[in-house]
């Protein structure tokens, strides 16, 4: 009779056992359906802007009872924006983002990066301390902020400083607007990155240097920032990110310019992301697809510009 | 000579330093010093569209010469046979106006007909008259616009005994639907948002093998936290909004379509924040508790999301945080048409995407734009403020362990 | 390596600036309307550069495109060198200088005596086959409406130019035929779209024909001249986008035949060629004009 209710204690102790491992297998499996979905977002994103931005090259589109397909040669390759008979063209517009972006890196790099030495290794703790909440406060401000800023405020500098140099440009409406807006708003992201990877550096090496007779500036500048250079590359490949796919501030400052490239800072320019946000009101048509094109091109250059900033900081590594 | 290169080179980095702290107190100034005349109480709680009144006095009982006494307002102009006084101004689009800034306290101005419902309205102080007809005792016919100035105006209503038709219109400027709109789209994304990531941050942390799939996974999320916002209101533009079409019966973008395209931007962000705080727990809680008989789904929804509650509500303000400061995925995802009678199957918009639409149309608004901007800029920090308080009770926590 | 790179970078960007720092002459600069603008599409086919209505190619070099009339204001309002075009609505308010346009100002009065040229119609279209009765009758009503005073002095009132005649009707006077009005409408929507530019005007028609017409519900959707016929009579007629109302800022073309009584003209509104207050130029001619526009004439000084 004992073993008999042993043995039935033991069975419901196992039935128990089993239903645990039951639900735990139920939770698992709905958890990892979950995340599968969450991670397939983006191919979902990816296939959907694809299959829409192609459509341009392989419908045919009525403009004024004519019929239009976009030529992708002439589209990947263009020099002006839009005309009837080629329609679209974005190669100048590829270059233009792309100095855009390299002027910005020009101007928030070093200021970036100085700051994040500051704030670790110069000021006093409680000084670099409110600065990096400083900064981290001017991460936090959206974009349309900064696009209003540059519009009442950095325009007119621009406007100032182009008159100055006796160039007219078209009310501060310009490339170099443009990438003052976007160094502002990347500076915040590269100096966080950059002061996380300065005090990583670790204390010994400066000893060293220190040690070695060189003064805390000296191997501040030389020693510290040197260790730290793929930290603060993995920052800039950040900021880079955050300027290319940046819209809505850029798109109040850097005009609309229907052909290119342009070079000359004070002349009105016109970059990928702009392309997709000015003129968009509740369009159809082929106005509306084409900016899923320039969507499928801007994929393509921050996966590459990633692909090739993520190469060098390999190389820099070593 | 080394000492001076030390100090310049030290010089520099105090003057970058000081462009960070320059910039955030040059936007402060910039948008408080556009703004600050524009905010009010009543600029969060009235619409944004006028209301306006299509009135008339038809009954010429009315009229009764020199009855009324003026007030002598300085500006504005008074109207002796009707008993309102009139001045210039401009309304939220930046256009003239004639505005009432007095009337009298038996004037017919005080209870004309209503046309839409026939009842008796006041047209009172504050309103703005847009067109007034009239004839006069010959029954001539008389019309007054508001582009003419308060003064012809007023020259105008003295010839007439009758008005016989009459818009008047008031309120206006508002951002109650956009404040309302975005706090639909905070609520909605975050239902739908939170729940998600979440249960994908727990799967990621407890459950989840280091294997090649894992890894995968992470990479595929990691990779869709850089894709720019743009891309995400196009992707809501070709997904959600024909899905939300077929759903809930919309036209076109709507506040569920954008709170969609929302919830996929969050997600990243949402996962990522949860997995730290998964990670400060230390693993004897776990071990505790499986010890004590629970099973891991108990140990997980009773031991550990509890102790992660901190890092959850980190991930929650910084997801308001980014929702409020959205506008690129939004203007695609939903539209740019400002609303007052906001609807979940209905386009409108959030305060972001407001001031976009006040500065993209016909009249850009600096004023209004920059007084959003101020009440955008005081909620951002609040929540900045709250999540570095969370983040330092969570680093003596983990200091503690 | 990388320090080298940079420096190059530096190097280039400095030289670009230094050339582009060699013209001191005043360069006028031309900014356009987007292609999808009506305002665009009134002024280049008035000037006679028709081929510029939805080409940007043939514009001279360096135009700036912006996208609303208040982005053109703004601009031209910011560069002293600027040339631009808005409505002539807009005017007052703006603080830009309106050039005369052949010798002649651009008031209203000379727009309605046809002396000043640079102008365009506004026009409506109604749906030209209802299944609702009610709806029917509203549509009809409102064309009633269009002809009266009432519409008329709001229309003025909204910026569209026109004249009322002695002989206009009021609402009050014809409201008799049409017994739709006196009736609880407030159930039956009527959707109103078309030109943007005629937006303004066309909310105002509708919020006050409403309170006149037993309370209808009204809802615009407003996306371009373009679906004005499309969307009433053309081959979104039966979509989810159709309208009941629809108006456009340009005439219609051929191949928008209207059914008979379904179309016709409600104002006129008058486009006006603005530079910066500073400018000392007062008229511009319609040759100038195209000159100016296809890039001929590229400095301030050339322009006699």
């Amino acid at each position: 009779m004992p073993i008999l209710l042993n043995w039935m204690d033991k069975l419901h102790k196992n039935k128990q056992f089993e239903r645990k491992i039951l639900t735990d297998n139920i939770v698992k499996n709905i958890l990892f359906v979950v995340t599968i979905l969450c991670a397939s977002v983006i191919v979902f994103i990816v296939l959907f802007i694809l299959l829409r931005g192609m459509s341009p090259f392989i419908n045919g589109y009525e403009i004024n009872g004519k019929i239009y397909t976009v030529d992708i040669f002439k589209f990947i390759f263009g020099t002006t924006w839009f005309k009837t008979p080629n329609l679209y063209g974005v190669g100048f517009i590829i270059v233009n983002t792309v100095y855009v972006v390299s002027l910005t890196l020009i101007l928030a790099v070093p200021i970036s990066v100085l700051t994040a030495l500051f704030i670790t290794r110069i000021a006093p703790d409680k000084v670099g301390k409110s600065i990096s909440y400083i900064i981290e406060l001017l991460a936090s401000i959206p974009s349309i902020i900064y696009g209003l800023f540059g519009l009442g405020v950095i325009t007119t500098v621009v406007k100032n400083l182009s008159n100055f140099f006796g160039y007219q440009s078209a009310g501060g409406i310009s490339t170099l607007s443009s990438a003052i807006v976007l160094a502002i708003m990347i500076i915040p992201t590269i100096t966080m990155i950059a002061s996380t990877s300065i005090k990583a550096v670790s204390q010994d090496l400066i000893n060293a240097s220190l040690a070695l007779g060189a003064s805390p500036t000296q191997t501040n500048f030389k020693m510290v920032l040197k260790s730290a250079r793929s930290g603060i590359f993995s920052g800039i490949i950040l900021g880079v990110g955050r300027a290319l796919g940046e819209a809505t501030a850029i798109s109040m400052v850097a005009g609309n310019s229907g052909n290119g490239p342009t070079f000359n800072f004070f002349d009105t320019t016109r970059t990928l992301t702009t392309t997709m946000l000015l003129g968009l009101k509740e369009t159809t048509g082929l106005d509306y697809d084409i900016r899923f094109s320039v969507g499928i091109v801007l994929i393509v250059i921050i996966i590459g510009s990633n692909i090739l900033l993520n190469f060098f900081n390999r190389k820099l590594e070593k | 000579m080394r000492r001076i290169k030390d100090f310049i080179l030290n010089g520099i980095t105090y003057v970058s330093s000081g462009i960070g702290i320059f910039i955030l107190i040059a936007i402060l100034v910039f948008i408080f010093r556009n703004g600050f005349g524009s905010l009010s109480m009543s600029l969060l709680t009235s619409d944004y569209y006028q209301t306006t009144y299509n009135t008339n006095i038809i009954d010429s009982t009315f009229y009764k010469l020199g009855d009324f006494e003026d007030p002598k307002i300085e500006n504005s102009f008074f109207s002796e046979t009707w008993g309102i006084s009139l001045k210039n101004g401009n309304n939220v689009a930046g256009e003239k106006i004639v505005e009432i800034n007095y009337v009298a306290v038996s004037s017919p101005f005080k209870s004309m007909n209503d046309v839409a419902t026939g009842e008796k309205r006041e047209i009172g102080k504050g309103y703005a008259l847009s067109k007034i007809i009239m004839t006069n005792e010959n029954d001539d016919f008389i019309m007054a616009l508001a582009k003419d100035g308060a003064e012809e105006v007023v020259k105008k209503l003295e010839q007439a005994t009758i008005i016989t038709d009459m818009i008047a219109s008031t309120g206006g400027g508002g951002i109650r639907g956009s404040l309302l709109t975005t706090l639909y789209l905070i609520i909605l994304t975050l239902t739908l948002a939170l729940p998600t990531g979440i249960c994908a941050a727990i799967y990621l942390h407890e459950f989840s093998l280091n294997n090649r799939l894992t890894r995968f996974i992470r990479i595929m999320i990691d990779m869709t936290s850089g894709i720019p916002s743009i891309i995400f209101g196009l992707a809501g533009a070709v997904i959600f909004i024909p899905f939300m079409n077929g759903v809930i019966n919309s036209n076109g973008g709507s506040i569920a379509s954008g709170a969609l395209t929302l919830t996929l931007i969050l997600l990243p962000i949402i996962i990522k924040t949860t997995e730290e705080a998964l990670k400060v727990i230390p693993v004897n809680y776990r071990s505790a508790s499986l010890a004590l008989g629970a099973s891991k789904t108990q140990t997980i929804f009773k031991v550990v999301l509890p102790n992660a509650v901190s890092g959850i509500l980190t991930a929650t303000l910084l997801s308001i945080g980014r929702i409020i400061g959205e506008s690129a995925a939004l203007i695609y995802a939903v539209g740019t048409a400002i609303k007052d009678n906001v609807a979940i199957n209905e386009k409108s918009t959030s305060l972001a995407v407001h001031i976009w639409s006040l500065m993209s149309g016909e009249n850009p608004n600096f004023a209004l734009a920059s007084a959003i901007a101020i009440i955008i800029m005081i909620i951002v920090f609040i929540l900045s403020i709250s999540v570095k308080l969370i983040s330092q009770r969570l680093n003596k926590i983990k200091v503690g362990n | 390596m990388l320090r080298r790179f940079i420096g190059l970078i530096l190097l280039l960007t400095i030289s670009v600036v230094l050339v582009g720092c060699g013209e001191k002459e005043k360069t006028i600069k031309v900014y356009t309307r987007d292609t999808t603008s009506g305002t665009r599409d009134g002024f280049f086919s008035t000037i006679g550069f028709s081929e510029a209505v939805t080409d940007n190619t043939v514009l001279a070099d360096g135009y700036v495109e912006v996208d609303s009339n208040g982005g053109m204001i703004t601009a031209v309002k910011n560069d002293e060198f600027a040339i631009g075009y808005i409505s002539l609505t807009s005017l007052e308010t703006a603080n830009v200088k309106g050039l005369s346009f052949n010798g002649v100002k651009p008031t209203e009065a000379n727009v309605l005596n046809g002396t000043y040229a640079l102008t365009r119609n506004f026009n409506y279209i109604v749906g030209n086959d209802f299944t609702n009765q009610t709806e029917a009758e509203i549509v009809e009503a409102f064309l009633a409406f269009l002809t009266t005073s009432d519409a008329k002095s709001t229309i003025i009132s909204e910026g569209g130019i026109t004249e009322i005649n002695n002989e206009d009707p009021s609402w009050n006077d014809i409201k008799a035929d049409y017994p739709i009005s006196n009736k609880d409408n407030s159930e039956i929507t009527i959707k109103f779209g078309g030109s943007t530019s005629v937006e303004k005007i066309a909310k105002a028609l509708s919020a006050e024909f409403s309170a006149k017409c037993g309370n209808f519900i009204f809802e615009h959707n407003h996306t371009g001249s373009g679906d004005a016929y499309k969307r009433t009579q053309g081959s979104e007629k039966s979509g989810t986008n159709a309208l009941h109302i629809a108006f456009a800022s340009r005439d219609f073309k051929d191949s928008e035949e209207a059914t008979l009584g379904t179309s016709g003209k409600i104002c006129i509104d008058a486009i006006v060629a603005i530079v910066n207050k500073i400018n000392d130029l007062d008229n511009i001619t319609e040759v100038t004009m195209k000159k100016i526009y296809d890039g001929t004439i590229t400095k301030w000084g050339e322009i006699e």
